[in-house]
C-alpha cells in the first residue's frame, strides 16, 4: 500500500508490513513500532477504538504505530 | 486486521454484493449426489448465496437446480412432484424441467402460450467426486470445471463430510488456512498427530507465502527433532479460490488426506464439503469418517446438515473432559474447528482483531480475494480464470527437505502456475 492512497487498504498494509517484520527478522532485529504516514495511520486508528478505550497501546501486528509529517512516507518498522 | 469497509467487501455475498458476484464465477458444490441418488426422487432444498433453491434428479437422471418457488403463486417446488421429466407445482400444477422452462400449464387455455413467456431460474449443474456442482454466474462468463485430482477417483477411495457451519464463510475458510491452530485446537484429535509430533514439535514455524495463478499456497517450515542442522519439516498448504484448501496430506500414506470446499449458503451460513480422498489405494470408509468425526446425519447432524452443538449449548463441551486430559472437550475435529468459528459470531468484525505474523495465509488470502473484487470491477479475468489450470495435477504436501532446498519444491505443481 503507498500511505498517500486516499483509501488505505489495511488488509495490503498487514501484508506489507509482515514482509517487514520478517526481513527484519532475518536481519537479526526485532521491531516493536511502525511509521504510518497520516492516512495509514487514521484508518488504522478508526479500527481501534476499543483499544483507545481501554487504554491499550494501537498495534499492528503486535508493532506500536506512529504517525509519520510524511503524507508519502512508506510504512516503516523500527 | 481489517476496515470495517474491506469486511463488509469481503463477507457479504447475497444479491449484488460484490463478493457474492464473484463467489457467482466460480463451480461450487451445491450438495452430495447421494441427496439426489434416484431418479424421480424426493426434491432437496438448496440455499447458496442467499438463494433458495430446488435440486431434483429428474426421470432421465439429469439433476437440475432451480429456483425453490413456483413464479405462479410462489409455493414451494420442495414439496413437488417429480416425474416425467420435471418437477411440478402441487397447488396448481405448474410444470418445469432442468432448465428451468415451464413445460406444463395447466390452469391456462392451451393456445394461450403463457407457460412459453414464463420460466423460473435455473443453474448449470455437474457431477464430479460425489457431488452436484453449480455455476451461478453470466454464461459467457462460465470458466472451466476445476477437475480436482480426487474428482476421478472410484466412489470407494473417497468420503465427504458435509456440515453446516452458523457463521459467514470467510471465517471458515481462514480456519482452514491457518496452520498455526492445529498444533492447539486439535491437539490429541489428528489420527496423524502422533506421527507429525515425533517429526517435529517446533510451535512456532517460519511461515512463507506464494502467490498463484489459482490462488496462493504457503509453507510452515519447522525444526525437525532429527538433523536439524540439516533438515527441516515443511508443510505446504493450497488455497485455490474462491473457497477451496488442501490440507497437507497425513505423513501416514494409508490415512486419506482431505480438501476443504467452503461455500455460502448466505451471509451467516456455510456449507463444509470435506472430501477425504485415499493417498494409496486404500478405501476410504464414509460411514465409519462421520462416526468418528462425529458428523453423522440424524445423530449429530439436524435434516439440515447443520450440527446439535451450538452456541445456546455451548457446542456441548465436555469440562470433564478438558479436565481428563481433552484440550478442547469437544469431539470431532471438524466440530472443534466449527465451535472455535461460530463463537466468534456471524460475522466477525474483523477491525477488532489483533493478527500477528503468524497468520500469514490469512493476511495473504484476503488479499487475494479484495483483488479478485478488484478484478472484477475492472472487468479482467478474475484469478484462477486468465489462464489453464490442470486442476487434477493440484496437491499439498509435506515432508522433510534439506535445509537448503526451496520450500517451494513441495508439492507436487512445484514450479507451476506463477501468480499473473
Amino acid at each position: 500500500m503507498r500511505a498517500e492512497a486516499a483509501e488505505p487498504s489495511v488488509a495490503a498494509l498487514l501484508d506489507e508490513v509482515r514482509s517487514l517484520v520478517v526481513a527484519a527478522r532475518d536481519r537479526g532485529q526485532s521491531p516493536s513500532y511502525l511509521m504510518l504516514a497520516p492516512a495509514a495511520y487514521d484508518t488504522v486508528a478508526a479500527c481501534r477504538a476499543t483499544d483507545r478505550r481501554i487504554g491499550a497501546p494501537m498495534t499492528v501486528l503486535g508493532l506500536e504505530i506512529v504517525r509519520s509529517d510524511d503524507s508519502a512516507a512508506p510504512p516503516r518498522v523500527f | 486486521m481489517l476496515s470495517r469497509e474491506e469486511n463488509e467487501l469481503l463477507t457479504r455475498v447475497c444479491g449484488d454484493a460484490p463478493m457474492g458476484q464473484v463467489l457467482r464465477r466460480y463451480w461450487l458444490p451445491a450438495l452430495l449426489s447421494d441427496e439426489v441418488a434416484e431418479p424421480d426422487g424426493a426434491p432437496v432444498p438448496v440455499r447458496l448465496l442467499g438463494e433458495d433453491l430446488v435440486a431434483f434428479r429428474d426421470t432421465k437422471g439429469r439433476v437440475g437446480l432451480v429456483d425453490e418457488r413456483c413464479p405462479h403463486r410462489l409455493a414451494s417446488l420442495v414439496i413437488g412432484r417429480n416425474e416425467d421429466c420435471g418437477l411440478t407445482c402441487i397447488y396448481h400444477g405448474w410444470k418445469f424441467d432442468v432448465t428451468g422452462a415451464c413445460v406444463d400449464m395447466p390452469t391456462e387455455p392451451e393456445g394461450f402460450g403463457f407457460k412459453n413467456r414464463i420460466r423460473i431460474a435455473a443453474y448449470p449443474t455437474r457431477e464430479a467426486g460425489g457431488m452436484v456442482w453449480t455455476y451461478m454466474g453470466p454464461p459467457e462468463s462460465e470458466p472451466p470445471f476445476p477437475a480436482f485430482g480426487w474428482t476421478a477417483l472410484p466412489r470407494e477411495q473417497r468420503g465427504i463430510i458435509k456440515i453446516g457451519i452458523r457463521a459467514n464463510y470467510l471465517q471458515t475458510v481462514e480456519g482452514a488456512i491457518d496452520s498455526a491452530h492445529s498444533w492447539f485446537l486439535h491437539r490429541g484429535s489428528s489420527r496423524d498427530w502422533e506421527k507429525r509430533f515425533a517429526v517435529s514439535q517446533d510451535q512456532s514455524p517460519k511461515l512463507e507465502a506464494e502467490d498463484t495463478a489459482y490462488g496462493f499456497r504457503y509453507a510452515a517450515i519447522r525444526k525437525p527433532l532429527e538433523n536439524p542442522d540439516t533438515t527441516k519439516y515443511v508443510r505446504v498448504t493450497l488455497f485455490a479460490l474462491p473457497s477451496t484448501a488442501f490440507i497437507p496430506p497425513p505423513l501416514n500414506a494409508d490415512l486419506p488426506a482431505h480438501t476443504q470446499i467452503f461455500v455460502p449458503l448466505d451471509d451467516d451460513h456455510t456449507m463444509l464439503f470435506d472430501v477425504f480422498h485415499s493417498q494409496n489405494g486404500t478405501p476410504v470408509d464414509e460411514a465409519e469418517l462421520r462416526r468418528g468425526l462425529h458428523a453423522q446425519p440424524g445423530v449429530d447432524l439436524d435434516a439440515d446438515w447443520f450440527r446439535h452443538a451450538r452456541r445456546e449449548n455451548r457446542w456441548q463441551q465436555d469440562r470433564a473432559a478438558m479436565r481428563d486430559g481433552s484440550w478442547t472437550g469437544i469431539k470431532g475435529f471438524q466440530n472443534q474447528d466449527i465451535a472455535a468459528q461460530e463463537s466468534m459470531g456471524r460475522v466477525v468484525d474483523r477491525s477488532r482483531e489483533h493478527l500477528g505474523t503468524s497468520d500469514v495465509a490469512v493476511i495473504r488470502m484476503r488479499r487475494r480475494m479484495l483483488e479478485t473484487v478488484r478484478r472484477l470491477r475492472a472487468g479482467e479475468p478474475l484469478v484462477g480464470q486468465d489462464a489453464p489450470i490442470a486442476y487434477e495435477r493440484l496437491a499439498s504436501e509435506q515432508r522433510l527437505i534439506p535445509i537448503d532446498q526451496p520450500w517451494q519444491t513441495v508439492g507436487a505443481h512445484a514450479g507451476e502456475y506463477a501468480a499473473t
